[in-house]
């Protein structure tokens, strides 16, 4: 465990920068709400990771962070900027978050480089070569060099994931959102994409991360939130949640998950 | 005066009329009134031997003839519209074109809508039956419960009606010499009434019929415009055929097709390769103007599926309206109504003629346009939504995304339905023959309208038309590969 993450799970930590602030988050889709008020932070340099049962509202939560997901009330803000403010213009705002998800998503009729390559080159007016190179050094962070200019239907899940990821950081975000990353992946490929997170979690990015692994959780978390019914039931250092959780509903979902 | 100049050149033909009323009285001596101007004039597809296809694809005939003879002698120029008799007519009535000759009849009905000249040809009616059915049927008197092919609203039409009731036989009218004549030969009828002229041509270049019983005058043929237009154009004709009829030169044109005298190049058109090679030229001039009008419209239609299929996925619901009300229109409608509509109805809705390759290409755009969008719209859909989303995570706007991210993917899944569009709009621009544009299956029926070898000609035609539809297929493949790899 990271010596951020000790001095996260003191829960004061004043000196540290506020980057994403939410106040009572409310979604509805029609008449179902799926988010009934959700409050909290998240500081620089943590890692947050959300858990609950299937349809608790977590991934819903997550995707209203970087609103992929039109929040129905309250406030996100990220860094500077208010997401809910109708005036903001949301595609600045995402240059900052940077987003993986459980189906990777990446754009087969392109190469893993131009992956890479295309939000730099469209979005930051960045120049090819300098994009390439940023791609060249991500691929290589993540373990995957020699991918370059392969197509993405020739990788592996792992892969897929761990160029998802590369392409995320080359816009490099304030903050990485997971949406359940590792959920679409066969058991033996979960590994080397865990590592590539673990490592970012090292270097100090700050991340949220929507999971199912448990264990994954307990060890690169710096504060576990736990959801069901579209309302944070539990939230504090995994010590807490994992070894001492206090609400009825977290303990009977731990032991079913544990 | 200069604009009053160009008015009169350009003006064409309705100008022509007053223009000719004004000048009349000091120029009519020297020069017919009309004189250097191009008149349009309507004709038959099919009514050998007063208008066909020779073997190099050439309008000719004693129509023609004697209309182009004409015309030389009284210093007009004459622009053909070949269009089947009775779109020929209806060219005629909506302003289409000046005048029509076509082995017309002249009768009080049509005196009513037409003006006519005087007569150049005077007319028998005839019946006809298979060989060997001579002995069997000698006229009306032996075709009681029997069934007897017409031309419809043709003269004859008319007499049969007249005898219909006497003799007790059906009435199976036809709009064309060749589908009637295909009609006793395959014994959906059993005899058929037309035009002398007409069939003693086909008995002589071998349609396997006879005629029958005793001619039957009908009355004289004459050169007709539109009840009170193009005066100066009708009293041009009359001055020339009285002209020819005094050099000779009308004898002259009547025994080229009506002497015995075929056309005689060294290639014997009775063979199957005789054939080939006789109407080859004029069947590629046909497959040449299907490829262009089917490769224009499929760009056109392109663009206009493009921004329809996107304007109905919008989110905007006026233009999801708009995109909607177009593709219903123009895919719960059938072609030839709207090629019918742009060339005949839409020049008397905006007073000025449409070109055929404008209302050809109209038609087929708006119907491909319509069935593009689906495919346009369709294949957006299918594309994950997943990818616009990782898109936009990226900070990518709509627009971006769609054109980097989406729009690539949903080419390469619509690209199979485009190809399979193209072929259809191929075969479809075949419809076009309706309204006299001279496509490949079009030249293929002035071929077979004059030498009645309606199954060879369409087997070439057919053969035609798949290798071409297979080479642009491989074509339309190899591309996609290269585009879509």
């Amino acid at each position: 465990m990271s010596t951020q993450a000790v001095e996260s799970t003191g829960g004061t930590a004043p000196s540290r920068k506020v980057v994403v602030d939410v106040q009572d988050l409310t979604k509805s889709f029609g008449d179902h709400e799926v988010l009934k008020g959700i409050t909290g932070q998240i500081h620089e340099g943590e890692v947050l990771c959300v858990i609950g049962p299937s349809g608790s509202g977590k991934s819903t939560f997550l995707r209203c962070l970087n609103r992929l997901e039109e929040p129905t009330g309250g406030t996100v803000r990220v860094g500077d900027f208010d997401l809910t403010d109708p005036k903001v213009d949301i595609n600045k705002v995402r240059r900052h978050i940077g987003m993986v998800f459980q189906q990777f998503n990446l754009f087969p009729h392109m190469t893993v480089a131009e992956n890479i390559m295309l939000a730099p080159t469209e979005v930051k007016n960045v120049s090819k070569a300098e994009a390439r190179q940023t791609a060249e050094r991500l691929l290589d962070r993540v373990g995957l060099k020699d991918k370059a200019d392969a197509r993405p239907a020739s990788l592996s899940g792992g892969q897929k994931q761990r160029v998802a990821i590369a392409r995320a950081l080359a816009m490099s975000p304030q903050i990485m959102l997971f949406d359940e990353a590792t959920s679409a992946l066969d058991p033996e490929m979960v590994g080397e994409v865990l590592q590539v997170i673990r490592d970012l979690a090292v270097e100090g990015m700050t991340m949220v991360l929507v999971t199912h692994e448990m264990g994954f959780a307990r060890e690169v978390a710096d504060r576990v939130l736990f959801m069901d019914h579209g309302k944070i039931v539990e939230v504090g250092p995994p010590e807490q949640i994992f070894d001492n959780p206090q609400q009825p509903r977290l303990q009977e979902f731990l032991s079913k998950v544990l | 005066m200069i604009v009053a100049l160009a008015a009169l050149v350009f003006g064409g033909a309705s100008l022509s009329g007053a223009t000719a009323l004004a000048t009349a009285p000091s120029a009519a001596a020297a020069t017919p009134a009309g004189s250097g101007q191009t008149y349009t004039i309507a004709t038959d597809t099919t009514f050998a031997p007063f208008e066909f296809r020779d073997s190099s694809g050439e309008l000719t005939g004693i129509d023609i003839d004697i209309m182009e003879s004409i015309a030389e002698d009284q210093g007009f120029e004459v622009e053909w519209q070949s269009l089947g008799f009775n779109a020929a007519l209806q060219a005629v009535q909506s302003g289409q074109a000046d005048g029509v000759i076509a082995g017309m009849g002249i009768t009080d009905e049509r005196r009513e809508i037409f003006d006519f000249s005087e007569p150049y040809f005077t007319g028998t009616l005839t019946l006809a039956v298979n060989e060997g059915d001579e002995g069997e049927i000698t006229g009306f008197e032996s075709l009681e419960g029997k069934t007897l092919a017409v031309k419809t609203g043709s003269l004859s039409e008319e007499e049969a009606k007249a005898n219909q009731e006497e003799f007790g036989f059906e009435l199976l009218p036809l709009d064309q010499t060749t589908t009637m004549v295909e009609s006793v030969k395959s014994g959906n009828a059993d005899a058929l009434m037309d035009d002398y002229p007409i069939i003693a041509y086909g008995v002589e270049q071998g349609s396997g019929l006879v005629t029958v019983g005793e001619q039957i005058p009908t009355g004289d043929y004459g050169f007709a415009v539109n009840k009170g237009d193009n005066a100066e154009l009708l009293a041009m004709f009359d001055a020339g055929l009285a002209e020819l009829q005094a050099s000779g030169e009308y004898d002259e044109i009547v025994n080229r097709y009506l002497g015995g005298e075929g056309e005689d190049d060294g290639v014997d058109r009775s063979t199957f390769w005789g054939l080939l090679v006789t109407s080859f030229p004029a069947l590629m001039s046909g497959l040449g103007n299907t490829l262009l009008v089917t490769a224009i419209s499929f760009a056109l239609a392109m663009v206009l599926g493009l921004l329809f299929g996107f304007m109905k996925i919008a989110r905007n619901p006026v233009l999801r309206g708009i995109a909607v009300t177009f593709i219903s229109i123009f895919r719960g409608t059938p072609i030839l109504v709207w090629a019918f509509f742009f060339y005949f109805g839409l020049p008397q809705l905006i007073g000025t003629n449409v070109n055929i390759w404008v209302a050809g290409v109209l038609t087929l755009t708006l119907n491909g346009a319509a069935y593009i969008a689906e495919i346009v719209r369709g294949a957006v859909q299918s594309v994950d939504p997943g990818q616009m989303e990782a898109s936009r995570s990226l900070g990518l706007g709509y627009g971006k995304s769609m054109q980097r991210v989406v729009l690539p993917q949903a080419f390469k899944m619509m690209t199979p339905s485009l190809i399979n569009q193209l072929v259809i709009m191929l075969k479809d621009s075949s419809l076009l023959l309706a309204i006299g544009f001279a496509e490949l299956l079009y030249q293929a029926q002035q071929i077979y309208a004059a030498n009645f070898r309606v199954t060879e000609v369409l087997l070439i035609v057919a053969v035609i038309y798949f290798v071409a539809i297979t080479l642009l297929t491989q074509l339309a493949n190899y591309v996609d590969r290269k585009v879509n790899k």
